[in-house]
């Protein structure tokens, strides 16, 4: 039996944020991205309801995986910041 | 002591600032601060109706109200005065009996009939008739009790009780003046000159009380003197003369007010009488002037107001009248423009059509504070959840956030999709889409939004688009920048009136290269107008701009003008509120 080729079971996406440093994320395909959006803040101190991710000008959902979303190695994810303006 | 003086005090406060008040309750303090305040009101009131009672009916009679309220309350007051000692006549005669003895003397020479006193007397009575506005009844029964035989007294008295009432009631009321007259004739006909005398004091209170146009008034007072009574003619002169001297006696009087009158304002008008009488002012001016003096500043101001009130009712009139003519004549003009307009009419209704009773229950609900953590809907296709704290931007006078108006321009889309017939087609993009298309390294950055708009994400592309949406943020304000495919043009509207080359710039590069990134094609839009709307409804205020862009975006893709203004903006809040509630933008 030949051996299954490996498959991919990871990706790295990076978070961009406006004024921000890039933070480049591996995660795992099946992996809801709420935890990606947890990494991110946790890892950045920011307070998790106040920050929307979207992918492709989407929002990202919490229960979404990087599979459904189809993102692939390199893709980027943007964090924003609520704005108010008047 | 010091209790005394503070009821004092209190008592000033009566006379300055309540006397509504003041003329039920502070009464009984006039005799005796500190005596039997319940028992003597009861013994008050009675005397004090029938006058009350009489004033109200004759201004019920007269329908002037406002004027009636001018005035009651230095009547009040001056009743007070009097009238607590005529209340405790066997007690505390001392004060009003001074009085009457002081008009007795004077009777007694004007029974003399020498004409010019008795006139001046009569002017006195007139005189503290408007200056302190006796209580006139109990004067009159106190010189009937002690000179009952003196009819001539009775009459001066009653007549300078018309005269009060006269003045307190209004300036129309010459029609009166003279039924006394005539009541007069009848009872006391030999009197005739007196009763001349009499009536031009109550002639010069009205005078007083209107104005300075004196001279002309007292010929016609006199002339009419002369018809009626022209059995005791005696002539004209005669009356100016005493006219003339009535200014001596006057001045005695001034000093009288003195007296009488305990309040801190009496040196400073015996001071201007007196300036006055040297001036050589006509009587009436003066009796105007003591009026004045004696009544606090702001019942003159209120008078000063009452005279222009004429002018201005009619102004106002005047104002009705035209503005029905205008509407008249606009009803008859714009026949020609109806059809267009009524197009106009029905295309604007939907976007104003008013909230139901329900709805906006459900939308003041929604923005309790009760609500805040609760998320209140979830729209599915974007996944975008609105919690209550978020859709508090939609309260009045709140800057609008972004996930409200991302929101709303993905219900604007649903909205298009669904009936395509009745929107252009456009697309809307999100608040973070320009952000992301200039914050590349060196600013434009195609790659990082080339994606957004893949034909298997939208189903449609741009270029087949009539209209696209991008909203802008500048740093704390709202603006909207439209690609518009059908016109070829950029637009660019700031309800704040600016303006930005650099956005139309960037977008014309973006569609250019969406244009080719997608479909391959080379579009040249060099040729496009760059427009700044200008004639564009702006916002009045710091908080609206985010409502209005989201307006302009509405508006824009129903393919209607911009046809709304600052006034509706609660309206579109509330509106707006409704619509993400309901994930349903109408």
């Amino acid at each position: 039996m030949p051996e299954p080729k490996k498959e991919k079971t990871h990706v790295t996406v990076k978070v961009q944020r406006q004024h921000a440093v890039d933070v480049f994320i591996r995660v795992r395909l099946d992996l809801p991205l709420r935890e990606l959006k947890l990494a991110y803040c946790n890892r950045l101190g920011l307070d998790c309801d106040a920050v929307r991710f979207t992918y492709n000008g989407s929002r990202i959902h919490d229960h979404e995986t990087v599979s459904d979303l189809k993102m692939e190695d390199g893709d980027v994810v943007d964090a924003w910041y609520d704005v108010l303006s008047g | 002591m010091g209790a005394l003086t503070t009821n004092r005090k209190r008592r000033d406060e009566y006379y300055t600032l309540d006397y509504k008040l003041s003329s039920s309750f502070y009464a009984p303090h006039d005799d005796n601060p500190f005596d039997l305040h319940i028992s003597k009101k009861p013994r008050m009131s009675p005397s004090s109706y029938p006058i009350a009672g009489n004033r109200v009916s004759s201004k019920s009679a007269e329908t002037r109200l406002s004027r009636v309220h001018q005035y009651p309350e230095p009547v009040n007051r001056i009743r007070r005065e009097v009238h607590a000692p005529c209340k405790f006549s066997k007690l505390g005669f001392l004060s009003s009996s001074k009085r009457i003895s002081r008009s007795n003397e004077v009777f007694g020479d004007v029974i003399g009939s020498t004409v010019g006193f008795d006139h001046n007397r009569v002017e006195n009575y007139g005189v503290e008739g408007v200056g302190y506005l006796r209580k006139d009844r109990e004067v009159v029964d106190v010189d009937v009790e002690d000179n009952g035989n003196h009819g001539l007294k009775e009459l001066r008295i009653e007549k300078v009780d018309w005269a009060k009432n006269h003045m307190m009631e209004s300036l129309g009321y010459r029609k009166r003046d003279k039924e006394v007259m005539d009541l007069d004739v009848e009872d006391y006909g030999n009197h005739g000159l007196k009763e001349l005398t009499i009536e031009k004091v109550d002639s010069a209170k009205n005078h007083a009380m209107e104005s300075f146009v004196y001279r002309k008034k007292e010929k016609e007072v006199v002339d009419v003197e002369e018809e009626k009574c022209r059995s005791n003619v005696s002539s004209i002169e005669e009356v100016e003369v005493l006219g003339d001297e009535v200014v001596p006696s006057s001045q005695e009087f001034d000093g009288k007010v003195v007296e009488h009158d305990s309040r801190p304002s009496s040196s400073s008008v015996v001071s201007e009488l007196t300036k006055v009488d040297n001036a050589g002012i006509s009587r009436d001016q003066k009796l105007e002037k003591l009026e004045l003096l004696g009544l606090p500043l702001y019942k003159k101001l209120h008078q000063a107001a009452e005279r222009r009130k004429p002018k201005l009712d009619s102004l106002s009139f005047e104002i009705q009248l035209n503005e029905t003519r205008r509407m008249t004549l606009q009803m008859l003009h714009p026949v020609k423009r109806v059809e267009e307009e009524d197009v106009l009419q029905d295309a604007l209704r939907e976007p104003f059509l008013p909230l139901t009773e329900e709805e906006e229950a459900e939308v003041s609900r929604a923005l309790s504070i009760s609500n805040r953590r609760r998320v209140l809907v979830a729209h599915e296709n974007s996944n975008i959840e609105i919690t209550g704290e978020l859709l508090q931007c939609l309260r009045p006078g709140a800057w609008l956030n972004d996930e409200v108006i991302n929101m709303y321009l993905e219900l604007l889309k649903e909205r298009e999709k669904r009936e395509p017939k009745n929107f252009l087609k456009c697309h809307f993009f999100n608040t973070f889409f320009y952000k992301k298309l200039i914050s590349g390294r060196s600013g434009y950055d195609y790659k990082s939004v080339r994606r957004w708009t893949s034909e298997r994400k939208l189903g449609y592309s741009l270029r087949e688009c009539d209209k696209i949406f991008v909203p802008i943020h500048k740093e704390i304000h709202w603006c909207l920048a439209v690609i518009n495919v059908k016109d070829q043009k950029f637009q660019y509207l700031d309800s704040l009136g600016g303006f930005d080359t650099h956005v139309l710039k960037v977008l014309a590069r973006y569609f250019v290269d969406e244009v080719k990134d997608k479909s391959g094609d080379h579009i040249d839009v060099g040729s496009w107008k760059q427009e700044f709307v200008e004639d564009l409804p702006e916002q009045e205020n710091g908080w609206d701009c985010g409502v209005f862009m989201i307006k302009y975006a509405d508006f824009y893709s129903r393919g209607l003008g911009l046809h709304f203004n600052q006034e509706h903006m609660p309206y579109f809040r509330l509106r707006t509120a409704k619509e993400i509630l309901r994930l349903k933008a109408e």
